[in-house]
């Protein structure tokens, strides 16, 4: 059955044929609850999904209420009646077709449908099982906030409401996905936004005809320019807090049922490098960590790569004393440099990707493995080299800092191992112009990727170079809109 | 074209002319100071009737095709010329091409610059003039680090040895032929979003800036050696020792490989546009269509002496006397 | 299709790039000092940083067949990237230090002294780090001219076309001697 067969179709007035239908297409889904009373008088169906809603809620909500309403006179009068005169939930949308009802059902709410009535009432007594209000894994901070995003969209909205106490937050609510029937949200400052960047979301999202959509990465491409980007210019964030941040300065925020993480558009590049705990210290520290950060970048990408090249094709940029070492320690390796290089940067991503996948009680094995017997047994038995092993870690490790780029940083020091093994400094640098000119094209509804360091602005140092104290920040009235081209 | 903002400008034809700064040949004195700062003086003077010409609502693309068709040829030719000292001056810088045996190292290198180019200046100006921003201030990072590591090397009485050089008009026509870039100024100047004045202002006092700060250091550093030196720049940042490295031609390296993509590709984009406006109906692959042009005319040029008077006259051609009679042509046609 | 082209370019770039044996960093013989002589066949002696390489003596009728001969009998390629000093007999100066500067590339910090060939004790029994400190510690105190390569080059190619050097006989350095282009 495809879902045009039924998504469209209008509610069926006569019950049993109703219910026939609501069968037929459910194809009797033994969590699918049908409960059958009558109401006023009139017999009613009240359709609900097993284990979505709080029972307790419904009990006192809906069931009492409801078994003591008066006769009426039709099945349209007791539906007026429950619309106008009882406020059964803060949540009472209307299903005039089959698509709505299943949706609304299978989100939870008590569907109540009546004979003779080709609309259904819904009541939002959602009480599935979430899990509850956590701290982000993926972005540690310090002084800031410990919330994060959950799955529940609903939620998350008010996560962000609680911290935007302001009326102009806007959010509004569509659904994506033919078979998921997946719940989206977009937030934006309706006082900040620019006009033309919500409309061309809008399009964009217009333009999603997936199935289901369980993830950011389902929806991020769309938004997304077509063409080859290293870098996303979508950003995703599990901070309320961090989401709030970007929503002031104007930017549009799309949250996704089920997904504990918001997409952000559009994204910079030196926003990767800018944390919630840059706020919080003082700005000479925080601007230090920036650097840092900028530094661990190059370092993450360059460093093997020039390593290998510096050794293997111009080893007279090295200090004397420096090479002799390395001359030694090679010496006993039996692999070339690169080679070992890529052995040794293969490993830790299998090493990685294991300890992402494992299950928690094996995890302690893996670290044993990992560290003691790979790393200390390959050195020992001269398989790699020690420098070269200290190079690879010091890159890794380099790439933590920015975890938000890991993914382009990986391959990105794979490519530049590659060019720097071919062809030395001359092939890292060309590779370089080729990836500066692919960031430098990333350029999505207007806002260039490198901006504020490319179209240059003075203005948006204050918050790249260096990291300006809030008195002279407060001044700015910075919003995004500032680096549209 | 897009827009582009005035930074953008002067980077986009600082970094094309800090690379045939790099593969400059002969000797350098303050003779050869002198007469490069007369020369963009000059150059700022002969662009004042372009200045005048964009100001007052011209644009070259829809100035009559004669003039479309010589600054076509002249880009070409200059991109070839390009070409030809990224082939001279591999002889001084060595790339590792043991992995390569059967192909000859230049070819290699003009073969692979060429090939990078291509990606470069396929997105567009504005992609360029962003990543030109970019390279240009890495530039601008690396030589102040090969002048601060050849600082210890810097003498006084190299700056006396002044017969380094071949005479200040000599060195004047050189300095005018290293400026053949400007064919592009006058492309690239109609789709600024400042003021193309300001724009032209800006750019060539960053170009004074650039060929005192590197000829005024070669002259300190490697005076005493021009004779043995066929590329005095090369030999300056080869002396230069920062970080107690042993040398650095191979850091000398990264930025001629950058600066050479960024000049070619600078040429490449604005003949590609123009061909754009010659040819409306060819859209695809121009930029490749262009830099074959610049490759054969490269094979045309590689046997001609690289500093002669007709180069060097060609420049005043493309920077004054074709844009006042673009100027003029207007004028009338608006009176 | 664009699947099987960047597969196919990812291969062949595992395979062009140093995977394979190739010339590796312990494959080189990293020349510490070199002493020259001889204008019209040239004679050479290199002494290397690994202390187990013994000092090599070469001829050879220009730069180029002394190297190949070199490469060729200590089986390994010589890098003269990080040569600290050399050693000049009887020989074309100016041509010489031209030649060692821009083809072979040595740094320009190397320091140059002269030396008679009968006097290369230093060299061939492997004491060069010995002499180079002796120079660099003259040169500090005053008693040695300043002699790396850029500058006695320098005073080669200059309208006076001389430059001094510290004099190195078997006990060390002795004084300075003049050579002339």
């Amino acid at each position: 059955m495809k879902t045009e067969d039924y998504y469209y179709s209008p509610i069926i007035s006569d019950l049993q044929k109703n219910l026939s239908e609501i069968k037929r297409i459910s194809g009797g889904s033994t969590d699918l609850m049908v409960n059958e009373f009558y109401c006023g008088g009139i017999r009613c169906v009240l359709l609900c999904c097993e284990g979505m809603l709080s029972t307790q809620t419904i009990s006192e909500l809906i069931f009492e209420p409801l078994m003591h309403v008066e006769k009426k006179a039709s099945s349209h009068d007791l539906f007026k009646h429950i619309q106008d005169n009882m406020l059964l939930a803060v949540d009472s949308p209307v299903a005039e077709n089959y698509g709505q009802l299943f949706r609304l059902v299978n989100s939870g709410f008590a569907v109540l449908i009546a004979d003779g009535m080709n609309i259904a009432l819904a009541f939002g007594v959602q009480g599935f099982a979430m899990r509850g209000i956590t701290e982000p894994t993926g972005e540690g901070n310090i002084m800031g906030s410990h919330e994060g995003f959950v799955e529940v969209i609903r939620t998350n909205i008010s996560l962000i409401r609680r911290k935007l106490k302001s009326p102009f937050l806007v959010t509004k609510l569509f659904v994506k996905g033919d078979k998921s029937q997946t719940d989206l949200c977009i937030c934006y400052m309706q006082d900040r936004v620019p006009k033309k960047l919500l409309n061309k979301i809008h399009e964009s999202l217009d333009h999603i005809r997936l199935e289901s959509v369980f993830s950011t990465g389902y929806v991020r491409p769309f938004l997304e320019s077509g063409s080859f980007e290293l870098f996303s210019s979508t950003g995703t964030t599990e901070r309320p807090d961090v989401l709030c941040s970007k929503l002031i300065e104007g930017r549009v925020a799309i949250l996704i049922d089920g997904v504990p993480y918001a997409i952000i558009v559009p994204r910079l590049f030196c926003e990767s490098f800018q944390t919630l705990d840059d706020y919080a210290f003082k700005p000479y520290y925080s601007t230090f960590i920036r650097w840092v950060k900028y530094a661990a970048f190059i370092l993450a990408i360059f460093l093997p790569s020039v390593y290998v090249a510096i050794a293997m094709y111009h080893p007279e940029l090295l200090n004397s004393t420096l090479l002799m070492i390395l001359v030694q320690e090679e010496t006993k390796a039996p692999l070339s440099l690169v080679t070992e290089a890529l052995g040794v940067m293969i490993m830790y991503e299998i090493i990685r990707e294991a300890g992402i996948r494992l299950p928690k009680p094996v995890g302690g094995a893996v670290s044993i493995v990992a560290g003691l017997i790979i790393g200390d047994a390959a050195v020992k038995s001269g398989l790699i080299s020690t420098p070269m092993l200290t190079i690879i870690a010091l890159s890794i490790i380099s790439g933590f800092a920015v975890p938000e780029l890991n993914p382009p940083v990986t391959i990105l020091r794979f490519g530049f191992l590659l060019a720097g093994g071919m062809l030395g400094l001359f092939g890292i640098s060309l590779l370089a112009c080729a990836v500066l000119i692919n960031i430098c094209s990333t350029e999505d509804y207007g806002f260039p990727f490198t901006a504020p360091l490319s179209p240059f602005k003075a203005s948006g140092m204050r918050d790249t170079a260096i990291r300006t104290g809030f008195r002279k920040m407060q001044t700015g009235g910075f919003t995004v809109e500032d680096y549209h081209e | 074209m897009n827009r582009i903002s005035g930074g953008q400008f002067a980077a986009l034809l600082l970094v094309s002319d800090a690379f045939t700064l790099i593969c400059i040949s002969g000797g350098v004195s303050l003779i050869t100071t002198a007469a490069f700062l007369a020369g963009i003086f000059l150059q700022l003077a002969m662009a004042i009737p372009a200045v005048k010409y964009y100001n007052s609502g011209g644009s070259l693309k829809y100035a009559p095709k004669p003039f479309l068709w010589f600054y076509l040829g002249y880009i070409l030719l200059w991109g070839g010329l390009l070409f030809v000292m990224i082939w001279n001056t591999a002889d001084e810088l060595s790339i590792p091409s043991q992995n390569f045996p059967v192909i000859p190292e230049k070819l290699l290198l003009s073969g692979l610059i060429a090939l990078v180019c291509l990606y470069v200046s396929s997105p567009g100006v504005r992609p360029l003039s962003r990543a030109a921003v970019v390279s240009a201030a890495l530039g601008a990072v690396c030589i102040g680090i090969v002048i601060i590591g050849a600082i210890p090397r810097f003498s006084v009485d190299n700056l006396n040895n002044t017969y380094n050089s071949e005479g200040f008009f000599h060195e004047l026509a050189k300095g005018f032929v290293l400026s053949g870039g400007l064919g592009s100024f006058i492309v690239y100047l109609g789709y600024t979003k400042t003021s193309p004045m300001k724009c032209t202002i800006g750019y060539f006092i960053g170009k004074a800036v650039l060929y005192t700060a590197v000829t005024v250091t070669v002259s300190a550093v490697a005076g005493g050696i021009m004779k043995a030196a066929d590329f005095p720049v090369i030999t300056a940042a080869e002396i230069s020792q920062p970080f107690s490295t042993q040398r650095i031609d191979s850091l000398f390296l990264i930025v001629f490989a950058i600066l050479a993509v960024f000049a070619i590709s600078v040429q490449t984009e604005a003949a590609a546009w123009i061909i754009g406006v010659l040819f409306p109906d060819f859209t695809r692959f121009r930029s490749t269509f262009t830099l074959i042009l610049m490759i054969c005319a490269a094979f045309l040029l590689s046997g001609a002496e690289p500093y002669n008077l007709l180069y060097a006259a060609a420049v005043p051609t493309a920077l004054f006397i074709v844009p006042l009679i673009m100027s003029r042509i207007r004028r009338k046609g608006e009176g | 299709m664009k699947v099987y082209r960047l597969f196919a370019a990812a291969v062949g770039a595992i395979l062009l790039t140093g995977c394979k044996s190739s010339d590796r960093v312990h494959d080189k013989n990293y020349v510490r000092a070199l002493a020259l002589s001889g204008h019209e066949g040239k004679i050479a002696v290199f002494d290397f940083y690994d202390e187990e390489s013994k000092p090599y003596a070469s001829a050879g009728e220009d730069f180029d067949a002394l190297r190949e001969k070199a490469e060729l009998e200590l089986g390994k390629t010589l890098f003269t990237g990080h040569t600290e000093l050399i050693v000049l007999g009887d020989c074309d100066f100016t041509a010489s230090l031209e030649f060692l500067l821009n083809e072979w590339k040595v740094s320009p910090s190397c320091l140059v002294v002269y030396s008679d060939e009968k006097e290369w004790y230093n060299i061939e029994e492997g004491k060069t780090d010995v002499l180079a400190d002796s120079v660099r510690n003259a040169v500090k105190q005053g008693k040695s001219p300043e002699c790396d390569i850029v500058t006695v080059l320098s005073g080669l190619l200059s309208e006076e076309g001389f430059a001094e050097v510290p004099f190195a006989d078997s006990d060390g350095i002795d004084g300075t001697y003049i050579i002339a282009s």
